[in-house]
């Protein structure tokens, strides 16, 4: 995973939410089960965003009262490139739109014409262990 | 330092944001082990689904979907349950965390050291090399360095 040192330094932060932030980055950064959706409603730790073209959302659900979103795209499978954390709070009414672009602007200008991995395939973006949200096979047997 | 306090029948027991970590990431652990078993059976052209494990662990197939929602707190009864379900023999090493002296049911064996090497520029690499502990009260990890290249 890769970060600006600004971000890098508001998810180090000693808060006192410092626990599950941590724990949310060392599950990815070590491998772990991640359960991935392009569904815009699912709850899960990594969602596509449609609005904007591969770019992905990050998840910190806890605590539930000050949830935060990191935004950022793949430069190669498994190294997330984070560009933009957010509160969630900030993001609602047309704002993911807007942040999402500003990723892809803020990606542009780092990385220039550099190509992000397309989100098409889980697979390129994910080489560790993640579990895709709405799963066909469990959507299976979900309906008896 | 944040803390958490959990109230059992008898005492309330606070729980340090250390060991709150370390318990959730041990669960992750697990929890992400089987689904890799799952994961890779689940490709195969038998098709192998959570229906499947619950039948054979006699359990609610909601619940095993559950368990890979969350980081659920099994007992050790049933990661060895599932690990016979899924046809796996789990194997279990510990790692000293200042020796990196790795110790098996069986006895400490050698150490073994790796390393990796990543050059960037202007950006914060995370590795998972050591478990980063930086929150209110504990002291900056190693895990954290700054790489930069040549322009």
């Amino acid at each position: 995973m890769l970060l600006p040192s600004t971000i890098n330094d508001q998810l180090c932060a000693a808060t006192p939410d410092a626990v599950t932030t941590q724990l949310v980055m060392d599950t990815y950064l070590a491998g772990h089960l991640v359960s991935v959706s392009r569904e815009r409603d699912a709850e899960v730790d990594f969602k596509l965003m449609d609005e904007v073209e591969d770019v992905w959302i990050l998840a910190f659900r806890k605590p539930r009262a000050s949830q935060r979103r990191l935004l950022g795209r793949f430069l190669a499978k498994d190294v997330f490139v984070g560009l933009g954390l957010y509160a969630r709070g900030s993001l609602y009414g047309g704002n993911y739109t807007i942040r999402g672009q500003e990723v892809i602007d803020e990606w542009q200008r780092i990385f220039g014409d550099q190509v992000p991995v397309s989100s098409t395939r889980l697979d390129d973006c994910f080489g560790h262990v993640y579990r895709v949200e709405g799963d066909e096979d469990d959507d299976e047997d979900d309906e008896e | 330092m944040k803390t958490t306090t959990k109230t059992t029948k008898s005492k309330r027991v606070t729980i340090s944001p250390e060991r709150e970590y370390d318990r959730a990431l041990f669960r992750s652990e697990l929890v992400s082990l089987f689904w890799a078993v799952i994961m890779e059976r689940k490709r195969a052209p038998d098709g192998f689904t959570l229906k499947k494990l619950a039948a054979l662990l006699s359990v609610d197939k909601a619940q095993v979907s559950r368990w890979f929602n969350e980081l659920p707190n099994w007992e050790a009864n049933t990661v060895a349950d599932i690990a016979s379900a899924l046809d796996v023999n789990l194997e279990l090493i510990a790692k000293d965390r200042k020796t990196g002296r790795i110790f098996s049911p069986a006895g400490a064996r050698p150490t073994v050291t790796t390393s990796t090497h990543i050059e960037l520029k202007s950006f914060k690499v995370r590795n998972h090399a050591a478990p980063s502990r930086q929150w209110a009260g504990a002291t900056k990890s190693d895990s954290l360095k700054t790489y930069e290249i040549a322009a």
